[in-house]
C-alpha cells in the first residue's frame, strides 16, 4: 500500500513536468512579437582620438618597445578608404587598408633607436598621424 | 531482535568515528615533512617576490632631447612631450655617431637627442639605461607646395602647424610618386605642383634653419592636401592677358 503510494506520487511528478514541458514549447513556438517592441541597437563607430577626425589605431608594435629582431610588423585599423603611410628614418611604405579597415606590412630597422609614423591620409586631404619609437637591441641586458 | 539490532548498528558506527577523531586529535610528529614544507613554503615567496619585481621592471626605449642633466641621471623631453628621468651607471654604454672614442655622460650637454635603452620601473617610473646613443634623426614633414623655384630646385611648402619651410632638392634626393593604380614610382622635380601632397623627409641645412635638404620627397598627385593648410590652388591663379601692345590687364578681383 504504502510503495503504491509513492510510486504514484513519482508518477504523478513526471506526468506534471512532462505536461509542463509541452505546454512550455507550445508558448515559445506559438508566441509572436510585435514590432513596436523590436529594438534597433546601433553600434556606433569608434570616435577618432586625438582630435583628429580620422580614425588611426595601431595594435602593433607598441611604443617604446624593445626587441631583437630588425623587421618589424606595422599592424591597425584605420578607415577602409583610407591611405596609410608607414615611413621610418630609412624608408617608406604606403598601403591601402582592407575592407574593415585593417592593414598590415613589415618594415627593417637598423638596430638603435628607431622612429615609426603611420599616417593615416582620407581622400579629402584629412589626416590622422602617429608616432612610435621601436628600438633594436641584438645585446642582451 | 530488533533491540540486538539496534545496538550493533550503534556500535558500528561509534566504533567507525571514534578512531578516526582520535587519529584526527593528535597528528604523528613528522619533522622532515615539516622541514620541507618549510623549505617549499621559503621558495614559493622568494618565486612570488621576483615575479612582482620582473612584472614591475620591463625593457624600454625611448628617445628624446635632454633638458637637464647632472653626473648620474638626465631628464629628456620624449616626442610626446613629456618629461622622461633616466638613471645612468657603470653598465650604461654611450656612443655617439659623430666620435669613435670613448663617449661617457659627461659628453652628453642640453639640447642633444638620445635615444636611451634600458629597464624601465612601473613604480618609480625611471628608466635604468644600458644604452645611450646620441641621434642625428631627419625630419619629416607632411604639407602642400607653395611655390616651386624650377631654377634653384627649390620649393616652399606649408604644414598643419603653419610652418612654412624651404625644401632644397639635391642630386641625392629620392624622390617618389605615390597612386593608387600605380603604387610608389620613382619621380622627379618635374613633377612637382603647386598645392601638391607631398611628404618630405630631411634634414635642416646648417646656414639656413628654415631650409631642408631632402633626402626623400614623396608626392602624392591623388591626393588633396590637408584642408587645414592654407594653399593657393591651381586654378585660383588667373592668367595674366597681354593686350599686344604691351600693356597688360590684370584681372578684376572681387
Amino acid at each position: 500500500m504504502r510503495i503504491e503510494k509513492i510510486i504514484l506520487a513519482i508518477a504523478g511528478v513526471f506526468a506534471g513536468l512532462f505536461v509542463a514541458g509541452i505546454a512550455f514549447y507550445i508558448y515559445q513556438t506559438t508566441r509572436t512579437i510585435s514590432p513596436s517592441s523590436i529594438k534597433t541597437i546601433t553600434l556606433q563607430k569608434p570616435t577618432p582620438a586625438d582630435g583628429s577626425s580620422v580614425l588611426l589605431a595601431i595594435d602593433s608594435p607598441a611604443d617604446e618597445s624593445v626587441t631583437t629582431s630588425r623587421i618589424v610588423t606595422v599592424s591597425g585599423k584605420t578607415d577602409p578608404s583610407a591611405t596609410v603611410m608607414v615611413t621610418t628614418d630609412t624608408q617608406d611604405n604606403i598601403v591601402s587598408p582592407s575592407g574593415n579597415g585593417a592593414f598590415s606590412l613589415t618594415v627593417t630597422l637598423p638596430v638603435g633607436e628607431n622612429r615609426i609614423f603611420v599616417t593615416s591620409i582620407m581622400p579629402d586631404g584629412t589626416e590622422n598621424q602617429k608616432q612610435l619609437t621601436v628600438s633594436v637591441v641584438t645585446d642582451n641586458f | 531482535m530488533k533491540k540486538i539490532s539496534i545496538i550493533l548498528l550503534f556500535l558500528c558506527l561509534f566504533g567507525l568515528t571514534v578512531p578516526t577523531v582520535f587519529a584526527a586529535a593528535t597528528p604523528t610528529p613528522t619533522p622532515v615533512v615539516s622541514k620541507i614544507e618549510e623549505q617549499i613554503n621559503n621558495l614559493k615567496d622568494r618565486i612570488a617576490s621576483r615575479v612582482a619585481q620582473l612584472n614591475l621592471v620591463e625593457k624600454r626605449g625611448i628617445l628624446g632631447t635632454i633638458t637637464d642633466i647632472s653626473e648620474t641621471q638626465f631628464t629628456i623631453t620624449d616626442m610626446s612631450g613629456n618629461n622622461r628621468l633616466v638613471d645612468v651607471d657603470e653598465l650604461t654604454k654611450f656612443s655617439t655617431p659623430s666620435s669613435q672614442k670613448s663617449f661617457g655622460i659627461s659628453d652628453l650637454s642640453k639640447g642633444t637627442v638620445v635615444g636611451v635603452v634600458g629597464l624601465y620601473n612601473k613604480d618609480s617610473r625611471r628608466l635604468l639605461a644600458r644604452f645611450v646613443d646620441v641621434q642625428n634623426m631627419p625630419k619629416v614633414y607632411s604639407g602642400g607646395i607653395l611655390s616651386l623655384n624650377k631654377t634653384s630646385f627649390t620649393f616652399t611648402f606649408a604644414t598643419v602647424k603653419s610652418d612654412t619651410i624651404t625644401v632644397s632638392v639635391e642630386d641625392v634626393t629620392k624622390t617618389l610618386t605615390y597612386t593608387k593604380a600605380g603604387g610608389l614610382v620613382r619621380s622627379g622635380f618635374s613633377k612637382l605642383s603647386v598645392a601638391q601632397r607631398v611628404v618630405v623627409v630631411g634634414f635642416p641645412d646648417i646656414h639656413d634653419k628654415n631650409t631642408i635638404l631632402a633626402s626623400r620627397v614623396i608626392i602624392f598627385p591623388d591626393i588633396p592636401a590637408n584642408p587645414k593648410i592654407p594653399l593657393v590652388k591651381p586654378e585660383d591663379i588667373a592668367p595674366v592677358t597681354s593686350t599686344g601692345s604691351g600693356k597688360k590687364l590684370t584681372p578684376i578681383t572681387k
